[in-house]
């Protein structure tokens, strides 16, 4: 049996709280190396601007370092979205092409700038070394280019692969009976609210043996979504026509919420540690989940076709919790 | 790629192998970062607890990069690894408990008077200032009071001054360096950064604030500045391993101990430290202040003679003045010995560097001594032990009590007592016998008859027996000498001896039964002499310092150790090596990288039919197969072999270079030449490597423009070579792992250790255990990575023809210099 | 009329020197630009500068050595060391040796001049600090 054949039968049977939990996490994982990513592009613009010394090899290695994380985001995404593994390969090995063109090409030396001219009369766009970035840069982001020959094209639109194909164990979301058979034959329904809460460790583990209310979770952004829930003018989430519609699996710093309602997307993922190099808010939301109304200020959104991606990088532990809290209240109340 | 629809289905059969291919990429890249989070985990655990918050972190991120790990391995393989995910989940759940464990902080008080009715936490303050706290309970008058500035305070300063880091930094690696130059100059530079070091107001004004209190008894006051380190004066001497800093006026207090906290990395103090495998983080200082007494007469008093420990009798001995140059051995002191009793009597007196006998000095007077030693009699009943007491009389006739510790009988490292008892014309208790191992060595005598239970024999003992046991061998790593009464200087027992380097005399016949009754044994086995008692100062220590770091291996333990850094996993062949069997995160990266690469090459399976269909075999002249994978076109396509300067993978081309260097030496070639000869000559020729030389084994490379995976296999050995050049140095990476097989226990470790010593040459980072090598090099630019590579191709090739001839431990050093050397010919 | 700070840049890279020495001049320095290690240790037998910037990782010699001559030969010289790599423990063994300071490359001019400053400050001839500030601030 090929890879992909055992991959699909994995999707299709009941993968069970594990996969879900397993999958999960490599979702993040899958984030942490789009950041990465982006970061790398950051660093390259910067650079650009005028004001740093830099020589050929910092740019050769910002265009390795930038295959690298690139190969890596396009694994994480062939294994949550397994169909979509084909193609995402075939269109990353183009951008391996264009990264080794980039190098080749520019290997020949000065281009032109005379030795020992003195360096005022020569302008910055003039080094080769500038010239090689800008052309990095044009290939990372470039606006005047092609569509779809940019690396931040291929980035948003592996994104689009992956969200679409519900990140929960591989189902297509259409399967949300599916979904929703694996959490309630898990026992993982919270017991004061209509919301199924997933230990992503312990509960990959073990099922849990009695039913947990939120406060039993040792998880500062489930709290912080949920604090200001479920009072006494709030509901909180609570079971609708098609049974329940969330789920969040958690740990101590991080949550995934994902809804679980038929025909509609909605995901939130955040880490939360007080660590700020790597925390992060992230949410993916169909058209018709209204993220406007619920989005506090201070998020980098961008719309497309398939929904909208919103997300806060860099950004203090406390400033996630308090936009938890907002999106708790909008979402469930 | 074609559209056809014939193509259609190698094309998914192409998907397949490729996301295979990613999928093992993934996995070794994940394995590589993996391993470096552990290396750096075991050096922070050297500078913090394993609660500390900061240990949290890697732990996590190592915990989720090894299930993300077992996912991919078990995408390889179909799921067969599915028990890995309970283990991985089950240890994340244990090492989650553990930050739970919080310590409770203790006591944060920085600065602290010596005088309270409460004992202060020895932790906190040292061991020397616990001495003298506890000392002042029960003589209140003869104990200058003091303060201290806690180890509270010692880490408040490293951390506001960003040392720890720096000091980890400066350390890292120190243990293994041999680079003399590069060891003085590290521990230099952390001297000169402590010294610089700025000391926060609050500790400043407490310093200021105590010392203004006790100005007031002690008007126009001088001080002593003296380091109280943690593990100080306990189960470890760090006696004299520090510096004090005497006369110091009030307003230099901040500098003086500045000064003495410097001193705790002087090199032979980091030295002792490394090589009692001592943690940074378990040993900090604390520094204790105390107004100087201006003395007519100083001194130390031993309330035990260590020479004759039966004879109840004292040694003071005594100088005028300070007394802190006699204490590091740098003058020579008067010795009075006293008997105890009531009163105490002075039975002789010997003045210093001489063994005249006079009737009195100059500078004390006997009454004085007679005093100070019924004191010390009291001091010996409160404290319950012997103990080695500084005294000091001042110009008014006032004794005072300075210090005291507890003294350690058989293991004086005072260099003023062993000035005392090292008298050179001191007749050796036996002599003759055979020369083992030749070689100094001291400490306490353990004789053992047949049958005694080993575990009971302490660590740097002399072991006395009569015969030589095979069982003996257990002890061997962890004894200072043995002495045996018979034997056979070519049995077993005596070629363990060799391998386990200890100092032995055998053949030493039945006057040996003279020793026993001794307490120290000093043996010098080169010159075959035996003397009772301490005869050579910092040889005992050397000894400890030998057998410490034979144990280094084994000494690390601790809830992290065991669920995070420890290693049980060793051999892959055994039936043992399951995922069941992981109790560790390590042996968990172990045996999912093991795993892994053998899937890739799953002799027998099925797979192994797809990939030989892909591979190409690599010609070459020399005995050995390889079939290359070729992941992206970097060998030509369409053909079924291939020449080495064809295939583009630029690291499999260093690894080629160094493997076909025409310096090294075959056997094989030997081997052919050599048909027809009788077997017993080729054997003796050839190397006593039994069993099938199997060099026609195939062994396998993935290659790629700049990746390579190599397996080898090859008569038993297995050496496995995984590297990443790229034209950044990111992620460059070249990684070793050897095992050797096929011989003797003994000499597969020689092997290993020859592997570690030049590996660590040339610049890897080493891991050995038992006789697995591990070897990386990391991050560094692509010539450098390529050096690498072609070194370690030599290095392949000649580290299979040493079997036979690392045949003692002096021989590793030996090939080693010649491996590095490159004088291969002596690998014949 | 203060004494021009004698300053020797050393990089096999072309666009440090062209980059870095019109940065230099502005504030006093008087500097001369090499790009093979060889002829920079030449140089150095023959003048004593008081700051030499050197890489640390060049192909004919690297920085350390580069280091050692200079210290042998004129031990006042304030060393500084061009880094491009995260080789940390070249950087730690360099600094082991009395390395005036690092920098790491890409850097800003305006951050080599920082330790510049320094380092004249170190050698008793200070630079006036005014021209340091003459920097358009980034962003």
């Amino acid at each position: 049996m090929s890879i992909l054949e055992k991959l699909k039968k994995i999707s299709h049977k009941e993968p069970g709280i594990r996969q879900f939990c397993i999958q999960t996490i490599r979702f993040k994982k899958f984030l942490e190396n789009a950041r990465a990513l982006l970061d790398l592009f950051n660093d390259g613009r910067e650079k650009a601007l005028g004001e740093y010394i830099f020589d050929r090899h910092y740019v050769v290695s910002l265009i390795d370092r930038v295959i690298e994380r690139l190969g890596m985001m396009v694994y994480d995404a062939s294994v949550l979205v397994p169909k979509n593994g084909e193609t995402l390969y075939a269109m990353y090995d183009k951008h391996k092409l264009a990264a080794s063109n980039l190098i080749n090409f520019s290997a020949s030396g000065n281009g032109g700038v005379k030795s020992g001219s003195d360096a005022s009369e020569i302008s910055l766009s003039a080094e080769p070394e500038y010239q090689l970035l800008s052309d990095v840069l044009r290939w990372f982001d470039g606006k005047e280019v092609p569509a779809d020959t940019t690396v931040m094209d291929f980035v948003k639109q592996t994104f689009f692969y992956v969200i679409q194909f519900d990140a929960i164990g591989g189902f297509e979301s259409s399967d949300s009976m599916q979904n929703r058979n694996l959490f309630e034959n898990s026992d993982v329904l919270s017991s004061d609210m209509g919301i199924y809460l997933v230990d992503l460790w312990k509960d990959a583990l073990e099922l849990p043996e009695a039913s947990r209310s939120v406060r039993d979770f040792n998880s500062v952004p489930l709290r912080h979504l949920l604090m200001d829930v479920g009072g006494r003018e709030a509901t909180g989430p609570k079971k609708d026509s098609n049974g329940i519609p969330w789920v969040a699996a958690v740990s101590e710093y991080q949550l995934s919420l994902s809804t679980l309602k038929p025909d509609c997307r909605f995901r939130l993922e955040t880490l939360a540690s007080g660590y700020e190099q790597s925390d992060f808010i992230f949410i993916f939301a169909d058209k018709s989940a209204g993220l406007d109304s619920i989005l506090p200020a201070g998020f980098h959104v961008e719309s497309t076709d398939y929904g909208q991606l919103a997300w806060n990088l860099d950004v203090s532990a406390k400033t996630i919790e308090d936009s938890l809290m907002i999106i708790g209240r909008k979402l469930f109340n | 790629m074609s559209s056809h629809p014939e193509n259609i289905a190698s094309y998914n059969k192409d998907y397949n192998f490729r996301f295979r291919y990613e999928t093992l990429r993934s996995l070794l890249n994940k394995n590589g970062s993996a391993l470096q989070i552990l290396s750096d985990l075991e050096a922070d655990l050297n500078h913090m607890r394993h609660y500390d918050k900061r240990i949290k972190r890697p732990i996590q991120r190592l915990i989720t990069e090894s299930l993300l790990m077992a996912q991919e391995l078990n995408l390889m393989t179909g799921d067969l690894y599915s028990d890995l995910y309970g283990v991985i989940l089950q240890l994340r759940n244990k090492t989650d408990k553990l930050f739970f464990d919080d310590q409770p902080d203790g006591d944060q008080t920085l600065v602290l008077r010596l005088d309270s009715q409460t004992g202060p936490e020895p932790s906190l303050v040292g061991g020397k200032a616990f001495g003298v706290w506890h000392l002042g309970k029960f003589f209140k008058d003869l104990v200058p009071p003091g303060f201290v500035v806690t180890t509270a305070a010692y880490n408040q300063i490293l951390e506001n001054n960003h040392l720890h880091n720096r000091i980890r930094i400066l350390l890292n690696n120190l243990d293994v360096t041999e680079d003399q130059s590069q060891f003085q100059s590290r521990t230099q530079t952390i001297r000169r950064l402590i010294r610089k070091a700025a000391v926060c107001e609050e500790i400043e004004s407490a310093i200021k604030e105590q010392a203004l209190l006790l100005n007031q008894s002690f008007p126009g006051q001088l001080w002593a500045v003296r380091s109280s380190a943690v593990c100080e004066d306990g189960g470890h001497s760090f006696a004299g391993q520090f510096d004090s800093e005497l006369r110091i006026k009030t307003e230099d207090l901040v500098k003086a101990y500045l000064h003495v906290i410097a001193s705790r990395f002087s090199d032979r103090a980091v030295k002792y430290r490394i090589h009692n495998n001592f943690n940074e983080v378990d040993t900090p200082m604390a520094v204790f202040f105390m107004p100087m007494v201006d003395p007519a007469a100083a001194g130390v008093v031993y309330t035990c003679n260590l020479k004759d420990p039966d004879s109840d009798t004292m040694v003071i001995s005594a100088v005028p003045g300070l007394a802190n140059r006699m204490v590091k051995g740098e003058q020579q002191a008067d010795t009075f010995l006293v008997s105890k009793g009531h009163p105490p009597e002075i039975t002789r007196m010997i003045v210093a560097g001489t063994t005249e006998t006079v009737k009195d000095q100059h500078y004390i007077v006997n009454e004085k001594i007679v005093e100070i030693a019924e004191i010390a009699d009291r001091a010996v009943d409160k404290f319950g032990h012997e103990l080695d007491i500084e005294w000091a009389v001042d110009r008014d006739g006032k004794v005072y009590f300075l210090q005291a510790r507890q003294l350690n009988i058989g293991a004086a490292d005072d260099p003023a007592i062993d000035k005392i008892s090292q008298r050179k014309d001191t007749l050796p208790i036996i002599e003759g016998g055979m020369t083992i191992f030749p070689g100094r060595a001291e400490g306490p005598l353990r004789f053992l008859s047949p049958g005694d239970d080993l575990s009971g024999v302490p660590d740097g003992a002399v072991v006395l027996v009569e015969k030589p046991r095979p069982e003996l061998a257990s002890i061997l790593p962890n004894i200072a000498a043995l002495l045996v009464m018979e034997g056979n200087p070519v049995g077993h027992l005596a070629t363990l001896v060799r391998e386990f380097s200890v100092p032995c005399i055998f053949r030493l016949g039945e006057n040996a039964k003279l020793l026993m009754g001794k307490n120290i044994i000093s043996v010098n086995a080169t010159k075959r002499t035996v003397y009772a008692g301490i005869r050579w100062p910092g040889i005992r220590e050397r000894v400890l310092a030998r057998i410490a770091a034979g144990n280094r291996h084994q000494k690390k333990s601790g809830p992290l150790y065991d669920l995070v850094l420890g290693l049980n996993l060793l051999d892959p062949d055994s039936s043992s090596f399951k995922a069941k069997s992981c109790r560790s995160v390590h042996d968990t990266l172990r045996f999912m990288h093991e795993m892994s690469v053998r899937s890739m090459f799953g002799f027998g399976d099925k797979q192994s039919r797809v990939w030989n269909k892909k591979s190409k075999k690599l010609i070459t002249g020399l005995p050995v197969k390889f079939q290359l994978i070729d992941l992206d076109q970097s060998v030509p396509e369409n053909i079924k072999q291939v020449a080495p300067e064809k295939v583009g993978s630029v690291p499999f081309k260093a690894l080629w270079r160094g493997i076909s260097d025409n310096r090294l030496f075959w056997p094989e070639r030997w081997e052919k030449e050599m048909r027809g000869m009788p077997s017993d000559f080729k054997e003796a020729v050839l190397g006593g490597n039994k069993g099938p030389r199997r060099a026609s084994d195939n062994n396998y490379a993935i290659v790629a423009r700049d990746y390579m995976n190599l397996n080898a296999r090859f008569a038993y050995h297995y050496a496995m070579v995984d590297a990443m050049v790229g034209p950044g140095t990111e992620h460059n990476h070249v990684h070793f792992r050897f095992r050797g097989g096929g011989a003797a226990d003994e000499n597969k470790k020689r092997r290993a250790r020859f592997l570690e010593l030049v590996l660590r040459e040339s610049g890897f980072g080493v891991d050995r255990s038992g006789d697995l090598v591990t070897a990386w090099f990391r991050r560094y630019p692509k010539k450098d990575s390529e050096k690498a590579l072609e070194f370690l191709g030599r290095l392949i090739v000649c580290a299979r023809q040493l079997d036979a001839t690392l045949k003692n431990d002096t021989a590793i050093k030996l090939y080693a210099n010649y491996f590095i050397k490159d004088q291969f010919e002596m690998f014949v | 009329m203060t004494k021009p700070l004698e300053v020797l840049l050393l990089d096999d890279e072309p666009i440090v020197g062209r980059r870095l020495k019109p940065a230099l001049d502005k504030i006093g320095c008087r500097v001369e630009v090499f790009q093979s290690p060889t002829e920079a240790a030449a140089r150095i037998d023959e003048k004593e500068f008081d700051i030499v910037v050197t890489d640390i990782r060049m192909e004919e010699m690297d920085g350390i050595q580069v280091l050692e001559h200079v210290q042998k030969t004129w031990p006042r010289t304030k060393v500084i060391m061009i880094t491009g790599y995260a080789k940390v423990d070249l950087a730690r063994e360099a600094m082991g040796k009395g390395v005036f300071d690092f920098i790491a490359k890409p850097f800003k001019p305006a951050d080599l001049r920082r330790i510049i400053f320094r380092a004249a400050e170190a050698l008793g001839s200070p630079i006036d600090s005014s021209l340091l500030n003459d920097e358009p601030v980034a962003q």
